[in-house]
């Protein structure tokens, strides 16, 4: 018996293997295993509940496998023992390889990848390191390089800020007004739950490891899996940073949305799903 | 810009609406709003938050918010969030390509005050967008 107040996501955990350590990694999926799996990234500091509208989403789970996992230090995948002795500090290579590692765990043929800010810049890495794994890479906020992020990264360990409250002004300022009231309060509610250094650490990555500018024009042989999905309401990431993609990447299908903002899938599932779905149309059939 | 009603109305909205006192209770600092020629002190001392116009040197205070009087125009127009949210206005420039993007607000003198209470900050500063005067 199905109760009908039960939703259709289901969250499991998996085992990963990377550099000889074991990461207990959790993840969630919506009610479709035969569908082709999009496999979801979440943005930094937050984790994959990011994506529980997506999971929920009756339509998409006609035709896809949604799957959303938790890099390790985030939500439910705990760190590794010895997180105490070491500062977490994400690498652009522990990121890609971590992906590539998750997808091959789960047993996937060539998923269509997507991920948001942080998970939307690895995108540019993985598909220069990894084109033939995947079919298509979607990333969501993407940037090619982007310094700024880790100019805050003091604060958030601070002994003096509270890092869970510093958060949240920051969160809403990249959220756009239009969005509904409850879903902007609940991406500020996903930030203040982060772990002690987590936001630093992914800064790490995100500013200081990863910059994607100098084979940004190589990733134009494969521009037919490249797709960018750009809202217009986020102050780190402007129009003429997607037109320096666009302009690197020949090829690159780029949607701009006016009624998107830093976070598009947590934000407002609606006009998500708006921007999302030509891609997806385009993705299938390209692949008939 | 700071007159009598703006003060009253900025007053009683801090001190009523919920999500404001919430950010509010334990807040403590006191941080200088300069726009143009146009200056007000914000003192907070947990939970208890005046605001002073034209403050003299007796009053000294942790961290300024600075921008031109379009800047303080934009901070109080309800539907543009990416201009008118205080931290956007404060990183759009920085975080821009080039100089086309302009940086409406600074953000200036002690960080460790200002990021223990930014969260206060910017809810005393949204109500500026929610008050007449």
């Amino acid at each position: 018996m199905v109760d009908s107040n039960i939703e259709s996501i289901v969250g499991r955990y998996i085992h990963v293997e990377l550099d000889g350590r074991d990461y207990r990694t959790y993840f969630e999926e919506n009610a479709n295993p035969k569908g082709r799996p999009i496999v979801c990234l979440h943005t930094a500091g937050a984790d994959s509940i990011e994506f529980r509208h997506l999971l929920a989403d009756p339509e998409i789970a006609e035709r896809f496998r949604v799957i959303a996992f938790d890099m390790p230090w985030h939500g439910r995948s705990l760190p590794p023992d010895g997180w105490w002795k070491e500062e977490y500090k994400l690498s652009r290579r522990f990121y890609v390889a971590f992906v590539v590692a998750f997808c091959e765990a789960m047993g996937l043929d060539k998923p269509i990848l997507m991920g948001c800010s942080m998970g939307g810049y690895v995108m540019f890495d993985i598909a220069h390191d990894h084109p033939e794994r995947f079919s298509a890479f979607i990333s969501l906020q993407g940037r090619d390089q982007e310094k700024a992020w880790d100019g805050l990264s003091k604060w958030f360990v601070h002994p003096e800020v509270n890092a869970n409250t510093l958060i949240r002004p920051l969160i809403a300022s990249l959220i756009p007004a239009s969005a509904p009231e409850a879903r902007r309060y609940e991406i500020e509610w996903i930030y203040a739950r982060c772990g002690p250094g987590v936001l630093p650490g992914d800064f790490h990555f995100a500013s200081v490891d990863h910059d994607s500018r100098e084979y940004g024009p190589k990733l134009s042989r494969i521009a037919e899996k490249m797709y960018l999905i750009a809202g217009d309401w986020d102050w780190s990431c402007f129009k003429e940073h997607t037109d320096r993609i666009q302009k690197a990447i020949k090829g690159i299908t780029v949607v701009r949305s006016p009624d998107l903002g830093h976070f598009p899938m947590s934000e407002n599932p609606a006009a998500f799903r708006k921007a999302l779905d030509p891609v997806l149309r385009q993705i299938e059939q390209r692949s008939i | 810009m700071f007159s009598d009603a703006l003060i009253g109305n900025l007053t009683r909205a801090v001190h009523e609406d919920p999500e404001t006192r919430l950010a509010t209770r334990h807040a403590t600092f006191s941080s200088l709003l300069e726009f143009g020629p146009h200056t007000l002190l914000v003192k907070a001392r947990e939970g208890d938050v005046k605001f002073i116009a034209s403050p003299t040197t007796d009053e000294p205070w942790d961290f300024s918010v600075r921008g031109s009087a379009e800047a303080f125009r934009l901070l109080r127009e309800a539907a543009t969030p990416l201009t008118n949210h205080p931290i956007g206005m404060a990183t759009q420039g920085l975080m821009a390509v080039g100089t086309a993007t302009p940086t409406h607000l600074r953000f200036e003198g002690n960080y460790q005050k200002l990021y223990a209470n930014l969260a206060a900050v910017c809810a005393v500063l949204s109500q500026l967008r929610h008050i007449e005067g």
